[in-house]
């Protein structure tokens, strides 16, 4: 190796060692995980339950039939819009009518036989006034000692017997009378059960369903055994979303809440509706996760709009909107971490000392074996991180309602402070002080009512 | 020190230790042709394990060190992507006033280990696939006077890594590019690049062309590509296990 070579190679073995002196006292590396981070802003914020259930008619009318017999005529078909009174189904009614006939032709035998006895009460009455007369001659002819014994007592009899009969025809007259009374209201009852062979709609709406078809048998329901539905006829006008709300958000929900309805089978569209109803009893409902029970309540929503293309039973989801803030001070929910702090007397979270210096985190006392100096305690605490001069500070908040991305800040946190938002392993994994690199990357665009 | 051996009819004084130190820096070639005629690895070995262990307990004997110690180690374990558990630091801030003796004893240990080993292996590839016909003391020789690099390293790495109040490496080249992102692929494997390895794989491979008589340069091309094997598996591993 020439002498050249040499002092080329020791130039650049010393220009190399002063170059690596050089970048490690000069340059150094930004220690600690890199965090995106959002600036504390005011939005208007919505407390939003969200549900999900079935849309179903506020009216349904189940027609059902009164009287067995086979269906003859069938006058509506299924989603025919009916109105009240309108024709819908007619059951054989030829047994139904022969009864009325049948108690109609009886009413009117026995009226002439009432009239019959009438005559005969008159004739009664004629023979009795005969048998007075008679028995007053025998007695004026008694007193004048011109008729014998005899004939006045035979007078005296036939008297009686004439008056028991004027009584047992007057008898007779009142029996016929309950006797056509009783036949009169056969008569209606058989008009009724015939009338009612013609089934009409008892309200406007459509005909959401047809179990029967022209020639089959309608039967009559009797105990534990209903009757067979043969339409079903639901007024549209008014519209309900029927939903399961889990049971921890049933304390917040009212009667009068507003709500935004999505019904599935018609997409793109919100439809408005106001809380109607709030049940009281829990509805048990086996969770997708295997035996655990999710307990429910149920909830209905009165749509305000008229939905011509919605039909019973659609699936949809309710957002029941529970409470709303206008301009609050918002952190996004991911930003939220609950940490061990140590408060003194007065409040005041006590920090651990912490040397810039190290990279590591100073150990946190393990609760059950430190104990804290006289009047400090040690609480969990819920709050986030604020991007502070390279470092995250655990800053505790106070919580108020919950948006769907965002919750509402009482107190801990000021307009413009940058909360450290994620990676959501980073965010999980820091400690107070812990030093922090900012993501300088554009975050997503977001909209302004959460 | 000197001495004088006779090889190939001529006379040459022998080396002293420090002029083997010196010379497998400065003119290694000539260097390894001598010590490898003339084979005494013992007070080379016994000078880079001393060096290494008063520099290493020396390091681990001040405050600076111990905790650049418990830096590194939670250093290392976020590069494979844990968190050190408060009960991992208890463990191991009770073992710091050990440190010096242990980093001492580690450096006493684990040299001549890893001389061995390394020459043990450079012995099983080079003679029987190369058809060299050196002698393990030979090959062993040569190994432990590379190690001449390892003491200029501690020398020159010990006051850089007091100053900065830190165990990583000083000297690899992920130091010149501090813009770099600190978890990405390309700073870890820049990071797995120090040039004291480099400096020492060439002298290496130096002594082993003089050694075994063959051209330096296959040697070193084809020692940079296991070290830049090794060096993208370990980058690529951390990054693995960080992510």
């Amino acid at each position: 190796m020439t002498r050249n070579k040499k002092i080329l190679i020791g130039a650049i073995v010393v220009v190399v060692g002063a170059g690596l002196v050089y970048a490690n006292l000069r340059f150094k590396r930004q220690a600690g995980v890199t965090v995106q981070a959002e600036g504390i802003q005011k939005r208007d914020l919505e407390a939003i339950v969200s549900a999900s259930g079935k849309i179903r008619p506020k009216r349904q009318v189940n027609i059902t039939s009164e009287v067995s017999g086979r269906v003859t005529r069938l006058a509506v078909n299924e989603g025919d819009r009916v109105k009240t009174g309108q024709f819908l189904i007619q059951v054989d009614p030829r047994t139904l009518t022969s009864a009325v006939e049948r108690g109609d032709a009886s009413l009117q035998t026995q009226r002439a036989a009432l009239q019959q006895a009438r005559t005969q009460v008159e004739a009664a009455r004629t023979n009795l006034a005969l048998a007075e007369q008679s028995l007053k001659r025998q007695q004026e002819l008694w007193n004048k000692q011109l008729t014998t014994r005899e004939s006045l007592e035979r007078s005296e009899n036939e008297l009686k017997v004439r008056e028991a009969e004027v009584r047992t025809r007057e008898s007779e007259i009142t029996a016929a009378e309950q006797r056509i009374r009783q036949l009169s209201a056969d008569l209606d009852s058989a008009k009724y059960n015939l009338s009612r062979v013609t089934i009409q709609s008892p309200i406007t709406g459509i005909v959401t369903r047809r179990n029967v078809e022209e020639g089959e048998t309608a039967v009559v329901g009797f105990t534990n055994n209903p009757s067979v539905v043969l339409l079903t006829i639901a007024d549209m006008s008014v519209i309900e979303a029927e939903i399961e709300v889990d049971e921890t958000d049933i304390p917040t929900v009212q009667i009068g809440h507003k709500a935004k309805i999505t019904i599935d089978a018609i997409p793109d569209k919100k439809f408005d509706g106001r809380v109607t109803e709030i049940g009281n009893s829990p509805i048990q409902a086996a969770s997708t996760a295997g035996n655990q029970q999710a307990t429910n309540f149920r909830v209905v929503v009165t749509l305000v709009d008229q939905i011509p293309e919605v039909r019973p039973g659609f699936t949809c989801t309710a957002e029941i909107t529970t409470a709303t803030r206008s301009k609050a001070v918002t952190v996004p929910i991911q930003a939220m971490a609950v940490r061990e702090l140590v408060f003194d007397r007065g409040g005041n979270i006590v920090r651990a000392p912490r040397d810039e210096k190290k990279k590591r985190r100073p150990i946190e006392p393990v609760a059950s074996a430190e104990t804290l100096p006289a009047g400090q305690t040690r609480k969990e605490t819920e709050g986030v991180f604020v991007f502070r001069n390279d470092t995250a500070a655990f800053v505790p908040v106070k919580t108020g309602i919950a948006g769907d991305r965002y919750f509402e800040v009482l107190s801990g946190l000021n307009e413009g402070d940058r909360v450290i938002t994620g990676p959501l392993a980073s965010v999980r994994g820091l400690a107070d002080g812990d030093r922090v690199k900012l993501d300088t990357k554009p975050a997503a665009p977001e909209s302004k009512k959460q | 020190m000197s001495t004088t051996t006779e090889d190939s009819g001529r006379t040459t004084a022998r080396m002293g230790l420090i002029s083997r130190l010196v010379g497998t820096l400065t003119s290694p070639g000539a260097t390894f042709a001598r010590v490898a005629g003339d084979p005494r690895p013992l007070g080379m070995l016994l000078l880079v394990m001393l060096v290494s262990a008063v520099f290493i307990g020396g390091f681990f004997s001040t405050e600076v060190g111990r905790q650049a110690f418990m830096d590194e180690q939670a250093r290392r374990m976020e590069a494979f992507g844990r968190q050190m558990s408060p009960q991992q630091q208890r463990g191991m801030e009770m073992m710091l006033p050990y440190m010096a003796y242990l980093g001492a004893g580690q450096a006493l240990v684990f040299i001549p280990v890893v001389t061995l080993v390394v020459s043990g292996l450079l012995l099983a590839v080079f003679n029987p696939f190369l058809g060299g016909r050196a002698t393990f003391k030979q090959l062993f020789t040569v190994v432990v006077h590379s190690g001449a690099v390892i003491i200029v390293q501690q020398l020159f790495v010990w006051p850089l890594n007091y100053v900065r109040e830190s165990m990583s490496s000083a000297t690899n080249l992920a130091v010149f590019l501090p813009m770099l992102e600190e978890n990405s692929f390309l700073t870890r494997l820049l990071g797995t690049i120090d040039l004291f390895i480099v400096w020492w794989t060439i002298v290496l491979a130096i002594g082993l062309s003089v050694l075994y008589r063959r051209k330096l340069t296959p040697i070193l091309i084809s020692f940079f590509i296991v070290y830049g094997a090794i060096a993208v598996g370990v980058a690529a591993f951390m990054r693995g296990g960080g992510s």
